[in-house]
C-alpha cells in the first residue's frame, strides 16, 4: 500500500491537484473514516468504490467541508504555477470557499433547488463567479446587467452541455429523474470546477440510463480535460471509466489501483461478496497486485 | 433533441435566452395573457386609475374612507418587507412588528420635541426626511443583529427567537421611560415638508397635526407619499427577485446543504436577507410616526406581525402581487368591511329580534375570521391566492410533471438520457474554451 502511494506522488508530484493524508471523520464512537490517504492527479477519472456504510459519502462531505474531519489534512492545489505555497491546506474550510476555489459536487439523493427553474439552477451554481450584490441588484448598473446577460448566456451554453437547454424555463422538480441528475451536473459545472466531485451520478437509473451516463461523464472529461471524482457502486460503472480507484471498507481504505489491479484484488472481492467467495476467486484469479 | 425544440418553440415561443425572458415570472406572463382580452386591458386600467387617482374619487364619491386607505398601503408596504424574509428565504420571522417599531421610535427620537436628543446643536433634528433615511439605516443594522443568533436556526426555532425579538422590543421601548416616555408614547413627530425656496413652493406633505387627519387636503399628500414609496418598493423588491442576491435567497429556501455547496454563503445571505426585509419596515415606521404624528408602545405588539403574516401566506409566499393582494384583503376586511358588516348585521338582528345579531362587533372576531380564513386557504389553496409559480408546484396534490407534456408534444422524446446530439457535443467542446479566455465573467469595476 504505501509503495503504491509513495509511487504516484513521485512520479506525479506537479500532477497532484488534491491529497488527502491520513483522512480521518468519527462520529461518536463510530469512525466512518480511518486515516484515509490518496492523491487525486489532475485530469484523471478517480473513483472511490466500497459497500454500502463504507464511508464514501461522509469522505466527500469532508472533500466539500459540508463535514469537518477529526483528523487529517486535506491538501489543495490552487494553481498549476510552481507559486509557493502550491498546496492550500483546505482542511475544515466552509463549502462555499470550498467551491470557490473550484471544487465542486453532486448528491447522491439529487438536491436540486426544486421550485427554481433549470437556468436558476446554473445560475445559483454560477454564484462565486458573479459578484452583484444587494445594491448593485436594485440598481442594475450596466455592469451588473452585463454581467447578468453574460452569466444567463453561459448558462444556457451550460444546460446545452448536457441537452438540457431546452428545458431552461421549467422548474427543477418538473424534470423527469435523469433530467434532474444532468442538471445537478450542469449546476456542478457552472462554478468552473478543476475538481468535479460526482456522488453515485447512475444511481437509481437503468443500465441503460447507466450507460449513457457513464459515456457522458468520459466524455465529459475527454473534452474539457476536467479531473473527476466519482463514488459508484455500479463495479461496470467504475471499471469502465475509471483511471484510478480506491476501495474503502469499514472507513479504511483496503486497495488501491489501476482497475484491473482493484479487479484482482482479494480483500476487495472479500468485502464485496464474503471471505468464502475471495478465496474461490484467488485461487482461479491471476495473482494479486496493488494491495498484496 | 431537436424534436424537442421544435415543439417547445411551437408551443411556448422559442426559449428566450434574453434575462427578461427568463425571468418573467407566470404571473407576470399570465398578467400579458390576460391583458391580451380588451375586457380584462380595460378592467386593469381602470384600476390602475383607481389607484392613482383615488383620493379625488373619494372626495367625489364623498366616501370618506381615505384615513382607512392609507393605513391599508402601509400595511401592504409592511408585508411586502415580510416577504423578502420569510417568501424569498424562506426564514419564518415572528417578530417582523419589531422592525417597524424600531424606524417608528428612531423617526420619533429624532424629531419629537420631547425627545430626549432634542439638543440645541442638533442640526438635523427635527428634519423626517433625515429620520426617515436613519430609521432605513438602523433598521438595517437590526435585522443584521437579529438575524447573527439565528443563523444555525431554522424552521421552528427560528420562528421562536424572532417571536421572543418581536416581544422584547415592544417591552423594550414600553419600559426606557426616560427615553421613550413609555406607555404615554413620544408626540409631535416631524412630518416630510418639500421645500422648494426659490420657486416660493412650500408643500407641507403634513399639513396641522392630529386634528387635521380627518381632513382630505391634509391626506391627499400622503396617500401618494406612500404610493410612491410602495411603487419604489415593488420596482426594487422585483430587482431583488431576479438578481444573484434573489437567487441565493431562494437556493437557501429550497436546499441550504446544497445553495452552500454550490457557494452560496449561508451567513452573509441570510443576514442580507434579514437587513432587506426590516429596511423596509424601517422606513414605513418613520412614515408611520409622522402619519399619525405619535407613537406608542401598543401599537407594535405580536398581532401586528401575525397580521402582517397572514397577509403573505394568503396572498402567496414569495409572489409580489400576492402579498399585496393578500394585504389589501386582509386590511379591507380589518378596516373597512367589518365595519359595515356590522352596520348591517346589527340592521337585519334589530329588525329580525335576534339578539345574537343585533349586538354582534365583527371588529372583535377579526382573529376568529382570520383564523378561520387561514384554516379554509391551507385546505383549499395552500399556495396562496397568487402563488409564487416555483412554490406552488411543490403543493400541488397530483405531481404534474412535464414528461408527460413533453412527451406528448414531442413523439421523439424517449425519456431521460445523455444521447450526445451535435449540439451538446460541440457546446461541450466550446465550453471551456470560452472560460479559459475569460476566467471571470465578474464585471471588472
Amino acid at each position: 500500500m504505501s509503495t503504491q502511494i509513495a509511487d504516484r506522488a513521485s512520479q506525479a508530484d506537479a500532477d497532484v491537484l488534491l491529497e488527502a493524508k491520513q483522512l480521518t471523520r468519527r462520529f461518536g464512537g463510530l469512525v466512518a473514516v480511518n486515516a484515509v490517504d490518496f492523491n487525486v492527479k489532475r485530469g484523471e477519472i478517480f473513483s472511490v468504490i466500497g459497500p454500502n456504510g463504507a464511508g464514501k459519502t461522509t469522505l466527500f462531505n469532508m472533500l466539500t467541508g459540508l463535514v469537518k474531519p477529526s483528523s487529517g489534512q486535506l491538501l489543495y492545489k490552487t494553481s498549476s504555477a510552481d507559486v509557493q505555497p502550491a498546496f492550500l491546506d483546505i482542511t475544515g474550510r466552509p463549502p462555499h470557499l470550498v467551491t470557490k476555489i473550484g471544487i465542486s459536487r453532486t448528491f447522491q439523493n439529487i438536491r436540486l433547488f426544486a421550485n427554481m427553474t433549470a437556468v436558476e439552477n446554473v445560475l445559483v451554481g454560477m454564484h462565486t463567479r458573479l459578484s452583484g450584490n444587494v445594491v448593485d441588484a436594485v440598481f442594475r448598473f450596466p455592469w451588473t446587467r452585463r454581467e447578468e446577460t453574460r452569466a444567463i448566456d453561459q448558462a444556457m451554453e451550460i444546460l446545452k452541455t448536457v441537452g438540457l437547454d431546452w428545458a431552461a424555463k421549467y422548474s427543477a422538480n418538473s424534470l423527469p429523474y435523469g433530467d434532474q441528475r444532468r442538471l445537478e451536473i450542469a449546476r456542478a459545472l457552472a462554478s468552473k470546477p478543476k475538481l468535479l466531485l460526482l456522488d453515485e451520478p447512475t444511481a437509481g437509473m437503468n443500465p441503460q440510463e447507466t450507460a449513457t451516463m457513464t459515456r457522458f461523464i468520459k466524455e465529459l472529461q475527454q473534452q474539457t480535460g476536467l479531473t473527476i471524482l466519482l463514488i459508484e457502486h455500479d463495479m461496470k460503472v467504475i471499471m469502465g471509466i475509471s483511471d484510478h480507484i480506491i476501495v474503502i471498507d469499514y472507513g479504511s481504505k483496503i486497495a488501491e489501483g489501476s482497475p484491473a489491479e482493484v479487479r484482482a484484488n482479494p480483500r476487495v472481492i472479500e468485502a464485496y461478496l464474503g471471505k468464502g467467495a475471495a478465496e474461490v476467486v484467488h485461487v482461479s484469479a491471476t495473482p494479486a497486485l496493488g494491495e498484496a | 433533441m431537436r424534436d424537442r425544440n421544435a415543439s417547445q418553440s411551437s408551443a411556448s415561443g422559442a426559449v428566450d435566452v434574453s434575462s427578461t425572458g427568463l425571468y418573467r415570472s407566470r404571473t407576470e406572463e399570465a398578467l400579458r395573457n390576460i391583458l391580451r382580452n380588451p375586457v380584462n386591458a380595460v378592467l386593469l386600467s381602470l384600476l390602475l386609475a383607481v389607484v392613482l387617482t383615488y383620493p379625488f374619487l373619494d372626495e367625489w364619491l364623498n366616501l370618506k374612507r381615505i384615513t382607512d386607505v392609507i393605513p391599508i398601503m402601509m400595511y401592504i408596504l409592511l408585508a411586502l418587507g415580510l416577504n423578502v424574509v420569510v417568501g424569498y428565504a424562506g426564514l419564518l420571522d415572528l417578530g417582523y412588528a419589531a422592525f417597524f417599531a424600531i424606524g417608528a421610535y428612531t423617526a420619533a427620537l429624532l424629531t419629537s420635541p420631547q425627545s430626549p436628543l432634542n439638543l440645541p446643536n442638533m442640526q438635523w433634528f427635527g428634519n423626517f426626511w433625515f429620520s426617515m433615511v436613519v430609521a432605513f439605516v438602523v433598521a438595517i443594522l437590526a435585522g443584521v443583529i437579529l438575524g447573527a443568533p439565528t443563523l444555525r436556526l431554522r424552521g421552528d426555532y427560528l420562528a421562536i427567537v424572532t417571536l421572543g425579538f418581536g416581544e422584547i422590543v415592544p417591552v423594550v421601548f414600553r419600559n426606557a421611560t426616560d427615553v421613550t416616555y413609555g406607555e404615554r408614547g413620544l408626540g409631535a413627530i416631524g412630518r416630510p415638508a418639500i421645500d422648494i425656496g426659490f420657486l416660493g413652493i412650500n408643500f407641507d406633505l403634513g399639513g396641522s397635526p392630529v386634528f387635521g387627519l380627518g381632513n382630505w387636503s391634509t391626506q391627499l399628500p400622503w396617500y401618494y407619499f406612500f404610493l410612491i414609496v410602495g411603487a419604489l418598493a415593488i420596482f426594487g423588491l422585483r430587482r431583488l427577485q431576479n438578481s444573484r442576491v434573489g437567487r441565493a435567497w431562494m437556493a437557501i429556501r429550497e436546499d441550504e446543504i446544497a445553495a452552500s455547496a454550490m457557494g452560496v454563503n449561508l451567513v452573509t445571505t441570510k443576514l442580507s436577507a434579514f437587513g432587506m426585509g426590516a429596511s423596509l419596515s424601517g422606513v414605513v415606521g418613520a412614515m408611520y410616526g409622522g402619519y399619525i404624528n405619535f407613537v406608542h408602545p401598543s401599537a407594535f405588539e405580536f398581532s401586528t406581525s401575525v397580521i402582517l403574516l397572514c397577509a403573505v401566506i394568503l396572498g402567496g409566499l414569495g409572489n409580489i402581487w400576492g402579498v399585496i393582494l393578500g394585504g389589501f384583503i386582509i386590511q379591507f376586511f380589518d378596516r373597512i368591511m367589518a365595519g359595515e358588516l356590522t352596520g348591517l348585521l346589527n340592521d337585519v338582528g334589530t329588525q329580525t329580534g335576534i339578539e345574537f345579531l343585533a349586538t354582534i362587533e365583527l371588529g372583535n372576531w377579526r382573529f376568529f375570521i382570520f383564523g378561520a380564513a387561514l384554516v379554509i386557504m391551507m385546505l383549499l389553496r395552500p399556495q396562496g391566492l397568487l402563488p409564487n409559480a416555483r412554490r406552488a408546484a411543490e403543493l400541488k396534490p397530483e405531481d404534474q410533471t412535464i414528461q408527460g407534456a413533453v412527451q406528448a408534444e414531442a413523439p421523439g422524446y424517449a425519456g431521460p438520457g445523455i444521447e450526445p446530439t451535435p449540439e451538446s457535443v460541440q457546446a461541450r467542446e466550446t465550453l471551456y474554451d470560452v472560460r479559459d479566455q475569460d476566467d471571470s465573467i465578474q464585471e471588472k469595476r
